[in-house]
């Protein structure tokens, strides 16, 4: 014989208040509608409701204890426990689909929570990007490119003047399921260096171009352009090539030239006696008096 | 899937195991909503509410306002379920 005692978890001795209070506890841990999705929940909790209704009275116990339990109760009992899931009740949780009639009361309630939810999900999950490094000069002068896909698809990638680093160019409705961004990434010049439109460079000059001044070439993101060095500049000196910046007709930038005196590497005796002769006759104060 | 079974004021009473006087209580407070057409008539969804605030007030010891918030919140949350499986 199935022992309905030991299911709800009480002696049997328990009185009827003692199985209905143990009853009442598995009842509220195990309600199938708490635990959705649980079927281990919603077999102990047909156990359960099965056990006490065979002692859940103090006539049913006494009838129970003496041995003279209805014996169509106890078959029914005996064979639910055999087939275990085999009759159903319904619980609410299962009636609760899409056309509900209760719980379709709150038709249209956060919609627009759902509607930004499920579409910032979507495109989360279908657009796809890509990282491609361009060089200096191609980002400031804009360029063309063609690259292949993981996926074995080519695309045309037209790279606009005076791209940024880090922006990202969108091909709409090129990936599987959404769009595809391309991320540039400009690796950096050893000559030319951005700040907003205006390109800055260093131009080496020697002193004595420094001193009676000269013409020299300057290289820009258009070629070689002659810049004049005016007598005099000293080191740091910046001088403008207007517009050979980064843009397009008025907004275009300058480039910044920043003139850094070079001397010579191992200056001759003949130079450093010259420069002395120099200096006695010429020698000027370039510091603050101390 | 919703099944199209109807039941009768008497039937549905019975498979609940309750007073008719218990259903009209139910009804009164809004937590049973009939149908009806020339009559009055309940499906399975009224037959799983019914047990399940049986239930709340016989096992959960809750009380009537009790009863009428956890209802309100499962119908919510039930919703929300159905509504997000719609849209996966």
């Amino acid at each position: 014989m199935l022992d309905p005692y030991q299911t709800l978890g009480v002696a049997t001795s328990a009185t009827p208040d003692e199985i209905k209070s143990a009853y009442k506890n598995l009842a509220r841990k195990y309600h199938p509608d708490l635990n959705p999705g649980n079927r281990e929940a919603e077999k102990k909790f047909k156990d359960i409701a099965n056990a006490y209704g065979m002692i859940g009275t103090k006539e049913a116990k006494e009838k129970f204890d003496r041995g003279e339990t209805d014996e169509q109760k106890q078959h029914m009992y005996e064979e639910y426990m055999k087939n275990q899931g085999q009759q159903q009740r319904s619980y609410y949780r299962d009636t609760q689909g899409s056309n509900a009639r209760y719980s379709s009361s709150f038709e249209g309630f956060d919609d627009d929570i759902f509607s930004q939810f499920f579409n910032r999900a979507s495109k989360e999950q279908q657009d796809e990007e890509y990282r491609m490094e361009v060089d200096f000069l191609e980002a400031v002068r804009g360029s063309e490119k063609t690259i292949t896909l993981p996926n074995g698809k080519k695309i045309q990638v037209k790279i606009p003047a005076g791209i940024r680093d880090g922006q990202k160019l969108k091909f709409a409705g090129l990936a599987e399921k959404g769009d595809i961004y391309i991320q540039i990434s400009i690796s950096p010049s050893s000559e030319f260096k951005r700040d907003g439109n205006d390109i800055h460079t260093e131009i080496p000059v020697s002193v004595f171009e420094a001193m009676h001044g000269a013409e020299v070439d300057v290289k820009t993101i258009d070629g070689t352009v002659k810049l004049t060095i005016p007598p005099g500049v000293s080191s740091g000196s910046k001088l403008r090539v207007k517009g050979k910046g980064i843009g397009k007709g008025n907004d275009r930038g300058n480039q910044i030239v920043t003139i850094k005196i070079v001397l010579p590497k191992s200056p001759s005796p003949e130079l450093q006696t010259a420069f002395s002769e120099l200096e006695k006759r010429f020698g000027y104060q370039v510091r603050g008096e101390t | 899937m919703k099944t199209l079974i109807r039941y009768t004021v008497q039937e549905f009473c019975k498979r609940c195991d309750f007073q008719e006087e218990r259903l009209n209580i139910f009804i009164e407070k809004e937590w049973i909503k009939p149908q009806h057409d020339h009559d009055t008539f309940f499906d399975d969804e009224d037959l799983a509410r019914a047990r399940l605030i049986k239930d709340l007030v016989n096992d959960f010891d809750l009380n009537d306002d009790a009863v009428s918030i956890v209802l309100n919140l499962l119908d919510q949350i039930h919703y929300l379920r159905a509504s997000i499986k719609q849209k996966i």
